[in-house]
């Protein structure tokens, strides 16, 4: 069954993926364009294998876990007041925003290449470029310190899977192994990078970005023909697994109950 | 004489000494707290070459100001309208070239007003080491560490002329009292007062000075750092005053469809800013009764 006509959307499926890849205890911040996606994965994993887990609203302070909470909507903006009062416990003061470690976080970008580099800033010359990104955000600080972090990529093709990228705006393992340790970043780097036709990761001696799982639907074939980045693929590839009854049960009852992230534009192809 | 000087003022006497190429830090993030009313007012006065400076996040009041040709250059970490797309004036004046760009992380920003607040040149931040962002922005410069040499970016110190921000309360001292985040405001009142800028609220009510004393562990911001106040009810419309009442989308998007084309635009910065002489007038022309009862903050949903 393909994902689009399964009964799990790909961003339901990206908010599973995601949620798998958060452990207990741990504290991160959901951000980027789409940030339904990583809220719902953070709160997924409270709600399933991760229950001290606390969420961080990126670009602001609010600390949140939902374990043993009414259910609370989603909401597309992060910083909807209905969005914070889904169990916000603490509001961190601006600067202590930015003091406070994460384990991990989520980013977006225009383009990524083979090591996880990411561009935010703009495509073609930058004094008239043909596409000006929304810029930066926190995203150069954050890929420097925290101990790891998911990319997610709203168009899996040549155009933003690349060999180099336009401009750097975060790196992530620069152009190989030991570039992050001789610049003193401290953090882990890229951890996965999710797409709507596939999973990757990275290998940990070539630091190359390599294929994990392709979803229901696509195929290797598919995911080498739209993408622009030298990548490894291992001889199997599985498809990537959907989520059980009782999870998508959890997912759409108590993390999503409107169906905001089935009825995001481009959620089955259409 | 032991009258104190009150700092209500009318939008000509605050906006005084506003001219072309200064240096305008906006505050609030993404669509909250943003003073839509004093943006408007600056468009209406038809002042160009604007440095425009906000952090972490703009989207319609920085876009606006791009859109009726205000600005001359954008320092803006994201500049977008989140879940709503880009910034559609923000991406043609860049493609355009009309305006240029001085990329950053939100830790080189708040490092520059960090340094404007301290007296300091310069601040220090780990952003952009292994990026190109020095190479596009020629006040971030790669520097080793004094005492460790590990690679670090310096950014200058940012001094910004003016500042205005958006408060749910003030008195007519200039204390400050915010219902939801108040986002880095405060950091950029410092900035600016340090640097020698202006610094001028609305709010959405002045209330007694009391109202502070009674409980001045929920002030936000000291009248120490405000320079006039406007009471502006609902002058962060059609963004939120973050706790007080939410942002508008329908009338966010309604920008993003006008952006879409030369008349379109035109015609939006005509019936919104240009043909409204007062916030009252645009109030009664563009803001109805019901937008605001379902506006209001809720916390909650049934």
């Amino acid at each position: 069954m393909s994902i689009e006509s399964s009964p799990v959307a790909w961003p339901e499926l990206a908010a599973y993926v995601l949620s798998k890849e958060l452990g207990d205890g741990e504290i991160g911040s959901p951000g980027g364009a789409r940030s339904e996606i990583p809220l719902a994965a953070a709160r997924l994993a409270q709600l399933t294998h991760a229950p001290n887990l606390m969420i961080i609203t990126s670009a602001a302070g609010f600390v949140a876990n939902s374990v043993g909470k009414a259910p609370a909507p989603l909401f597309h903006s992060t910083m909807d007041y209905r969005n914070i009062y889904a169990g916000t416990e603490t509001v961190l003061n601006f600067m202590s925003v930015f003091y406070t470690p994460r384990d991990w976080f989520f980013a977006g970008g225009l383009q990524v290449d083979s090591f996880g580099n990411l561009n935010m800033t703009a495509i073609g010359d930058i004094k008239a470029p043909k596409l000006k990104g929304p810029g930066g955000a926190g995203l150069s600080y954050a890929s420097s310190v925290a101990r790891r972090y998911f990319i997610y990529m709203q168009q899996h093709s040549k155009l933003s899977f690349v060999n180099k990228l336009d401009y750097v705006t975060a790196m992530g393992y620069g152009s190989g192994p030991g570039d992050r340790e001789a610049l003193g970043l401290v953090g882990g780097g890229p951890a996965l990078v999710f797409s709507p036709m596939a999973a990757m990761d990275f290998c940990a001696t070539t630091k190359r970005m390599r294929l994990r799982s392709v979803h229901p639907g696509h195929t290797v074939e598919e995911v080498l023909d739209n993408t622009g980045a030298e990548i490894i693929v291992p001889e199997e590839v599985p498809t990537t697994a959907l989520p059980d009854a009782e999870t998508l049960e959890i997912l759409r009852s108590r993390v999503d109950p409107s169906g905001v992230l089935r009825n995001l534009k481009g959620a089955r192809n259409d | 004489m032991d009258t104190r000087t009150s700092k209500i003022s009318s939008v000509d006497l605050a906006l005084e000494g506003l001219e072309d190429g200064q240096t305008l830090i906006i505050g609030g993030s993404l669509f909250h707290n943003k003073p839509m009313f004093l943006v408007r007012e600056i468009i209406r006065r038809k002042v160009k070459d604007l440095v425009v400076v906000s952090v972490p996040q703009a989207s319609i009041d920085v876009d606006l100001l791009i859109s009726a040709g205000c600005v001359a250059e954008v320092r803006v970490p994201y500049m977008g309208f989140e879940y709503l797309g880009l910034a559609p004036g923000f991406r043609k004046a860049t493609s355009e070239g009309k305006i240029s760009v001085w990329e950053c992380d939100e830790t080189h920003l708040l490092a520059a007003l960090e340094a404007a607040a301290r007296k300091l040149p310069s601040g220090i931040a780990k952003a952009g080491v292994g990026t190109d962002v020095h190479r596009l922005n020629p006040d971030i410069k790669l520097v080793k560490d004094h005492i460790s040499g590990e690679p670090m970016t310096a950014v200058a110190a940012l001094k910004p002329d003016l500042a205005i921000l958006h408060a749910a309360a003030g008195d007519k001292y200039g204390n400050l009292r915010y219902v939801g985040y108040s986002f880095a405001d405060l950091m950029v009142a410092e900035a600016t007062r340090q640097g020698g800028g202006k610094i001028v609220a609305s709010v959405d009510e002045v209330v007694p000075n009391a109202s502070f004393t009674n409980d001045p562990f929920r002030t936000n911001i000291s009248c120490m750092l405000v320079d006039h106040v406007i009471e502006a009810p609902y002058g962060a419309y059609p963004c939120s005053s973050h706790g007080s009442y939410q942002f508008n989308e329908a009338a966010i998007i309604d920008y993003l469809k006008a952006a879409k084309s030369e008349n379109g635009i035109a015609d939006y910065i005509n019936d919104h800013v240009l043909s409204v002489p007062s916030h009252q007038h645009y109030l009664d022309k563009h803001v109805n009764l019901q937008s605001l009862i379902e506006a209001k903050a809720k916390t909650y949903v049934d």
